[in-house]
């Protein structure tokens, strides 16, 4: 009986190679599921459903077209689905499908569609699964997994990568034919305004602007801990990994370190040392033993292992699917800012050690704003330094900054003591043109180098962990390992770690040949690893805005539900809400961001070269690996956002 | 004395705070005459990093050997002798679910169904932040000392 099964089986499924009534469009301006209204990216998962009307569906994964077959067939419509090898469309009652192997579809039904036994076969010792056959598949139970936001499509990414070219030799030879201008830039002071400046002297309004944070973050930790343990329906996910996490980054371009001003981590802690939230408690009276920071911690590294941490947390343990794991960090970190701050002088986790902090403070130098003296000679004439030691108007600086020397706004954390404790009013708040304090970078550090190879290597690898791909060959890898999956994502991560500065090592090797001067690599290593911070920040920026188009309005159900107990209390908890851009703008945005980033890249590089080398010859062979470089990474970002994402969360 | 008092609380509010949550599900009911016993265990909360919840392990018990297939909610329970089964449920929200039982034999199918309520495992959730908020008090406590000492 079997047998005949069988055999009836295979000369049904030799009856393939339909024609469909219509084709669906996958490019640039790809046809939308009917279904769920996600653009079609890849035909090999997509459906047909013909009704009898003449009306046909287009739908994206063939998995939602059987969860919902009973309303289909009732109609009396016809199913086609294509080949998931030969990509030819088949009638789905000739088809064989496999469920649940070692694949991704846009809706994480994970099913695929064969037109005869062989490719089924081949499928299944290829990638494992169920088979089903069309009937068995109709009775299956089916339910939707994670979804998958499609990439940009071939032509935005081939069109992209003949910009990137483009623009490179454009940016060099402009730069070639003009000599560099190491003088002043244009800036803005934002103090000039009196109303401006009375606020930000005003001991209350850092209180003022931290206090609805500091109660964000409690609502947080109270909903991680108590509430429904489901990503999407939890508001400390929700509003830490998808708004926060995502909206951090483009804040920090246009507004550099203002997330420090009002950070509830640095809030909490200064309440705590201060006991008061808004008063000048005198240095004495500080609950602290002002104890002095070891020497030799006095680098960022302790922010790039926990920056490493967070990493690992976030895409080898999955930190940012659970609620409470989401909490746990939240207390953690605000532990960490806690403890140094009784126990030694100033701000030590501040400038020495939070992630946060440090990966922003990078980034920030690519922002337009910037708090500056407005006079340095008047500064440095300045006996009192009351920026640095504080007086009865402000604190110290707490990262440790003087205003005489700061040229950066790495470790500026714009908490505004200085604009209150100045009394000469020359502290400038700036708007300044882009990448200033890259452009014009005095001190490159080691340890600030490393950091930008750390986010740099670790922004491509977030990347390549959310692609359908990595799915695939982690369960592979840990085949051929034979180790669990935390293990293989470790060695994955360190493997990474390791390859991306030692490749990065040997290429400022070829610079220094290239060049022929007798510069070390580890003086060009330092110095051109800034400017790869703008691809790393607008990748970063590409990224996250797929992220936040597509999935902000998700803030909306949970403001009103935060715990997930099923409270409306704003009337939005049963909203709907659509994504902010459209999908096809959010795929310019993303290219027009790679690019921005890319061109920013060539400028600080081909600054960094002049400064490096006295000759000017030199300075332009050395850039050439360099360009190699940024031009290759600046494609990875592009192959990267080509991939279609697996999201966090499902819609 | 207030201090000290204060130094207790701290340091033993974590095992104050240590409640296990979870459940365990045991009953007994008849399927075709054979005397069943099942057992639901809870088992590890997040599968695969989705929102997918497994709520338990069903361990079933027969009282004599059965021959013929045991499914339990809608697939077939992994045999480990004639009397042992073991089925994992799996159920996208928590709240209470009807967990459908049948012993197939070629003859006859027999079927009963039990009320599992699914609840998300997990031990209570201020143990870290307690055990953190402990370290963190120690912290403000010595150095409450030693600046006291100091003056």
């Amino acid at each position: 009986m079997r047998t005949l099964l069988f055999l009836l089986l295979l000369l049904s499924s030799q009856v393939y190679g339909v024609t469909p009534p219509v084709e669906i469009d996958t490019g640039i301006s790809a046809d939308e599921c009917g279904l769920c209204g996600m653009p079609i990216r890849d035909l090999r998962f997509s459906a047909l459903v013909v009704y009898p009307t003449g009306e046909v569906l287009k739908v994206d994964d063939l998995g939602e077209v059987f969860d919902r077959s009973g309303e289909a067939l009732r109609s009396g419509a016809e199913i086609m689905v294509v080949d998931y090898y030969t990509r030819e469309w088949l009638k789905a009652e000739d088809a064989l499908f496999v469920k649940g192997g070692n694949i991704l579809t846009p809706m994480g039904y994970n099913i695929v569609a064969f037109c005869c036994d062989e490719n089924a076969r081949r499928f299944l010792e290829e990638r494992g699964g169920v088979l089903f056959t069309f009937t068995e598949l109709l009775s299956a139970e089916l339910e939707p997994g994670r979804m998958m936001m499609p990439g940009i499509p071939d032509s935005l990414f081939l069109g992209g990568i003949i910009v990137l070219l483009l623009v490179t030799f454009g940016v060099v030879e402009y730069l070639e034919g003009r000599r560099g201008r190491g003088g002043d830039y244009w800036k803005y002071d934002l103090l000039g305004f009196r109303v401006i400046a009375g606020i930000l002297r005003s001991r209350k309004f850092q209180f003022a602007v931290q206090l609805p944070f500091v109660l964000l973050f409690f609502l947080i930790i109270a909903a991680g801990l108590f509430g429904v343990q489901e990503p999407e329906r939890n508001i400390a996910t929700v509003l830490t990994w998808i708004i926060w996490w995502a909206v951090i980054v483009f804040v920090v371009l246009v507004a550099g370190k203002v997330w420090c001003t009002v950070c509830p981590w640095n809030a909490i802690s200064d309440w705590l040392r201060r006991r008061s939230f808004w008063r000048r408690v005198p240095d004495e009276k500080l609950f602290t033993l002002n104890l002095r920071w070891p020497k030799k911690l006095k680098n960022i590294y302790l922010a790039t292992v926990l920056f490493l941490v967070l990493t690992w947390l976030e895409l080898g343990f999955g930190v940012t699917t659970s609620p409470m794991a989401t909490a746990y960090l939240g207390l953690l970190i605000l532990a960490m800012a806690i403890v140094p701050a009784v126990l030694f002088e100033g701000k030590p986790f501040c400038r020495y050690a939070c992630l946060v902090g440090r990966i922003s403070g990078l980034y920030s130098m690519i922002a337009p704003l910037e708090l500056r003296s407005r006079s340095k000679k008047l500064c440095q004439s300045c006996r009192t330094k009351d920026c640095h030691r504080g007086n009865e108007r402000g604190y110290p600086c707490p990262t440790f900054e003087r205003l005489d020397t700061m040229d950066a706004n790495t470790y500026c954390i714009l908490c505004t003591e200085c604009i209150k404790s100045c009394r000469r009013s020359n502290v400038a708040l700036n708007l300044r043109t882009f990448a200033v304090d890259l452009l014009r970078l005095r001190r490159p550090r080691k340890d600030e180098a490393y950091l930008s190879l750390v986010m740099l290597s670790m922004t491509s690898f977030h990347g390549v962990t959310m692609t359908p791909q990595w799915f695939f060959w982690i369960v592979k890898l840990q085949e051929v390992l034979g180790v669990g999956y935390y293990a293989t994502f470790t060695l994955l991560m360190v493997a990474v770690l390791l390859v991306f500065p030692a490749a990065y090592y040997l290429i400022c090797w070829l610079s220094r040949i290239f060049s022929g001067s007798s510069v070390s690599v580890g003086k060009i290593f330092i110095s051109y690893a800034y400017p790869i911070l703008p691809i790393a920040l607008f990748y970063h920026l590409a990224h996250n805005a797929m992220h936040f188009f597509r999935e902000a309005p998700k803030i909306l159900p949970v403001l009103s539900d935060p715990f997930g107990w099923g409270w409306n209390l704003l009337g939005t908890a049963k909203i709907a809400a659509e994504p902010l851009l459209s999908i096809s703008t959010i795929w310019y945005l993303q290219v027009i961001l790679i690019v921005a980033g890319h061109v920013i890249s060539i400028l600080i590089a081909s600054r960094v070269a002049r400064m490096t080398f006295q000759d000017r010859r030199q300075a332009f062979r050395s850039l050439i690996p360099q360009l190699v470089v940024l031009v290759g990474y600046s494609v990875v970002s592009l192959w990267l956002i080509a991939q279609p994402m697996v999201m966090r969360t499902a819609m | 004395m207030k201090h000290l008092l204060l130094l207790l609380l701290i340091l033993f509010s974590p095992v104050a705070a240590h409640m296990p949550a979870g459940y365990k599900l045991k009953l007994s009911t008849e399927v075709g005459g054979y005397s069943v016993r099942i057992v639901v265990f809870p088992a590890e909360p997040r599968v695969n990093r989705t929102s997918e919840i497994i709520v338990g392990v069903v361990k079933m018990e027969t009282s004599e050997p059965f021959e013929g297939e045991v499914w339990i909610n809608g697939s077939p329970a992994r045999r480990f002798s004639l009397a042992f089964y073991e089925q994992n449920l799996t159920f996208a929200r928590a709240g209470r679910h009807e967990v459908p039982i049948e012993l197939r034999t070629e003859k006859e199918n027999f079927t009963t169904t039990v009320s599992v309520t699914a609840v998300e495992e997990r031990d209570s959730p201020l143990v870290l932040p307690l055990l953190l908020f402990t370290a963190v008090g120690a912290v403000i406590v010595a150095v409450w000392y030693l600046r006291r000492r100091r003056t």
